[in-house]
């Protein structure tokens, strides 16, 4: 496995009697991108904050890069780019000037620094609007520059707390293949979202947050495996749909099965481990399967299962 | 080091493009304090006073203050002018061709030995500043030739035989202080040109403002998200706190000093001292940063924070003598002016002003405002984790 980048254990996090972050431990290791999953208000931005170090834990420790995060660790932060949820830039300012006055607050100087601010508009397509006022773009614009301001310094580690919120298609699709394209660089990516397709689409690993409390933790696979219910195959059949039918319904893990006019819908548990015995059967009972259409449980599907809610409430 | 300064350009940077601040920290001061000085006597001029002096007593005491009137430091301020009787007088004052008048009753010489000698002022009504001085201006006297009596009587009683030309001696040292300097020693801040007054008092003013810019800059940084930001990146939150404060000093100490270099050179203003001046300033800025960022620290939002440290503003300038001339306050509120930063500040750019010179002559003033600023800035750094927070 590669070098662990992020390791968090048993963090909590208490503000008043509201337990935000609850025993929280996860990790994350270079190039991979993990994805925090979970409803406004699941404890993902404080989380993220105690990574940051912007918050301090009740308890738990926060390690990046092999240094311990706390309120005066700078070795730490410097490994951390965070990217905020707000566009934490300075709007009377320049994207170059924001993206300089970043970069030497990181240290970065001269020839580095004009190439890194460079690399960075580039890379987040704002080069032609460089020396325009933040105040003068538009939100999507506004979004990619923020991501930029996180990226100059090469941080071991990229933190970012929903950074496609109230943004145009064009420009979400843009930031999470930037995004994409840092992972796969070899950059550990942290990436905090309730759009469950984000996640979907971008995300290695995924831990479900619900309440503060990490209530699922793995791959996409893994986590849709823990659902039995909620898939369907949809099978184009020419035969004796009825016949087939009856011999479905006979099968163990279906539930339910609906016959159409030019084919049958199967609901049942572990809908693509079925898919075979589905074929199988069809080709004993003398039917012949025109078309298949599966469809899986989804990461909504695995946080309903899991919490008895949906990501939108 | 470095982060306090690249926050610090930053910020300076954000103020220069930022035309609420240039019209706070350098127009909006210039054109108040042109405003007042012209109306409240021109430009350059000071709050001149004109007074009929009448001396029925033609005997030494009465052409001792005849004469006092004529003091150096007294003409900048008193135009005196002797006629021959009581009705004279009041006819001048009636018809505005003095301010007031000072009547030196016959016999005021023979009197003065017993301590029931006065003296009359006359004055219209409105004419509140002409009676003011030129009854200080009586009291001035009064107060000397009780003193000379005071002496006599001591010098006196430590000699069996009392030498006539002892006595004589005594009572003359006692008498010739002028009365100008009795006016001034008694007046807590001297009487100075309006546009030499009212540069520093609306700099002062609006300083506040400029501060009060700077401490809720803490508050926006936190509702933009750059704070946090800030406090990811690999610097110590006071690197943070230094180098936003010390561009509100930058902006504050160039609204005062673009105050000080204008009404010096278009409005003639007198500030006196130069180093003692540009110390004051530099007190001035620290003590005002100081207590509106105490103040921002109990303010949850910016808006909060603005209607705060503007009620503050209004208050302390009020009471510090930034709106009326501190030595025309009434007793009480100079006493209180004397609790407030910027009544100090203006008590020391008043004595500079009228001739005080150098840094020693304004140790108090400069002090007072300096112990203001300590404990100001001592609460605001323990209550600072307030405004530097993500």
């Amino acid at each position: 496995m590669a070098d662990i980048v992020l390791h968090c254990e048993s963090l909590s996090k208490r503000f008043g009697s509201q337990l935000a972050v609850d025993d929280l431990s996860f990790e994350v290791a270079a190039g991979e991108c993990y994805g925090l999953l979970g409803p406004n208000g699941a404890g993902k931005t404080t989380t993220i904050s105690i990574v940051c170090g912007l918050l301090q834990p009740d308890t738990g420790t926060v390690v990046v890069d092999g240094q311990a995060m706390s309120a005066k660790a700078v070795a730490a932060r410097a490994a951390i780019g965070y990217v905020p949820q707000e566009v934490a830039l300075y709007a009377a300012l320049t994207a170059q000037e924001n993206l300089v006055f970043f970069g030497r607050l990181y240290g970065l100087g001269g020839r580095r620094l004009a190439e890194r601010v460079s690399w960075a508009l580039e890379l987040v397509g704002l080069v032609d609007r460089a020396r325009d006022k933040i105040e003068t773009y538009s939100g999507g614009m506004k979004r990619r520059a923020n991501i930029a301001a996180g990226l100059l310094h090469e941080p071991q580690l990229l933190v970012l707390d929903e950074p496609t919120v109230g943004i145009d298609p064009q420009s979400r699709h843009a930031i999470l293949d930037t995004v994409a394209a840092l992972a796969q660089s070899g950059m550990a990516v942290v990436y905090a979202s309730h759009y469950m397709e984000e996640v979907e689409r971008l995300c290695d690993r995924v831990g479900i947050l619900d309440r503060g409390r990490l209530v699922a933790e793995g791959t996409r696979a893994e986590l849709v495996e823990m659902v039995a219910q909620g898939g369907h195959i949809d099978l184009g059949i020419r035969g004796a749909l009825p016949q087939l039918a009856t011999a479905y319904r006979r099968l163990r893990q279906v539930e339910e099965v609906t016959v159409g006019d030019q084919g049958v819908r199967v609901v049942g548990r572990h809908i693509s481990r079925l898919l075979p015995k589905l074929l199988e059967t069809a080709q004993a009972s003398g039917s012949t399967v025109l078309s298949v259409d599966v469809a899986e449980p989804d990461l909504e599907t695995v946080f309903l299962h899991l919490t008895g809610r949906a990501l939108r409430d | 080091m470095r982060a306090v300064l690249l926050i610090a350009a930053k910020d300076l940077r954000l103020r220069v493009r930022d035309r609420s601040v240039w019209l706070t920290a350098v127009v909006a001061p210039l054109a108040l304090a042109a405003t007042i000085s012209v109306a409240l006597g021109g430009l350059g001029q000071g709050s001149h006073v004109s007074i009929a002096v009448v001396d029925a007593d033609h005997g030494p005491v009465g052409a001792l203050f005849v004469q006092s009137l004529q003091s150096p430091q007294l003409r900048r301020l008193i135009t005196s002018k002797p006629v021959a009787s009581p009705a004279v007088a009041q006819s001048l004052v009636r018809t505005g061709g003095v301010n007031a008048a000072v009547v030196v009753p016959a016999g005021f010489s023979e009197r003065a030995g017993s301590g029931s000698a006065d003296l009359q002022v006359l004055a219209r009504a409105d004419q509140l500043l002409g009676k003011g001085v030129a009854r200080a201006v009586a009291d001035g006297l009064l107060a000397h030739v009780a003193a000379a009596r005071l002496a006599v009587a001591t010098a006196a009683s430590l000699t069996p035989e009392p030498d006539a030309q002892l006595l004589a001696a005594v009572a003359s040292d006692a008498a010739r202080a002028e009365a100008g300097d009795a006016l001034a020693d008694r007046s807590p801040g001297r009487p100075v040109a309006p546009a030499t007054y009212y540069g520093p008092a609306m700099a002062i003013l609006f300083l506040f403002f400029v501060a009060g810019f700077g401490a809720r800059s803490f508050l926006a940084e936190q509702r933009d998200g750059t704070m946090a930001r800030l406090l990811a990146a690999p610097v110590r939150p006071m690197a943070v706190l230094a180098g936003k404060a010390a561009a509100t000093f930058v902006v504050g100490l160039a609204s005062l000093l673009v105050m000080y270099g204008v009404s010096a050179l278009v409005f003639h203003a007198r500030w006196g001292d130069p180093v003692a001046v540009v110390l004051l300033c530099m007190a001035a800025v620290v003590a005002v940063m100081a207590a509106t960022a105490l103040i921002t620290t109990f303010a949850r939002t910016d808006e909060q924070a603005n209607g705060y440290t503007g009620a503050f503003t209004f208050v302390l300038a009020l009471l510090g003598g930034n709106f009326i001339e501190i030595y025309r306050l009434p007793s009480v509120l100079r006493t209180v002016s004397a609790l407030t930063p910027n009544g100090w500040a203006l008590r020391g750019f008043s004595d500079l002003a009228a001739g005080a010179a150098g840094v020693s002559a304004v140790a108090l003033p400069l002090a007072a405002v300096c112990a203001f600023a300590a404990v100001c800035a001592g609460l605001a750094l323990r209550r600072s984790p307030r405004l530097v927070a993500a």
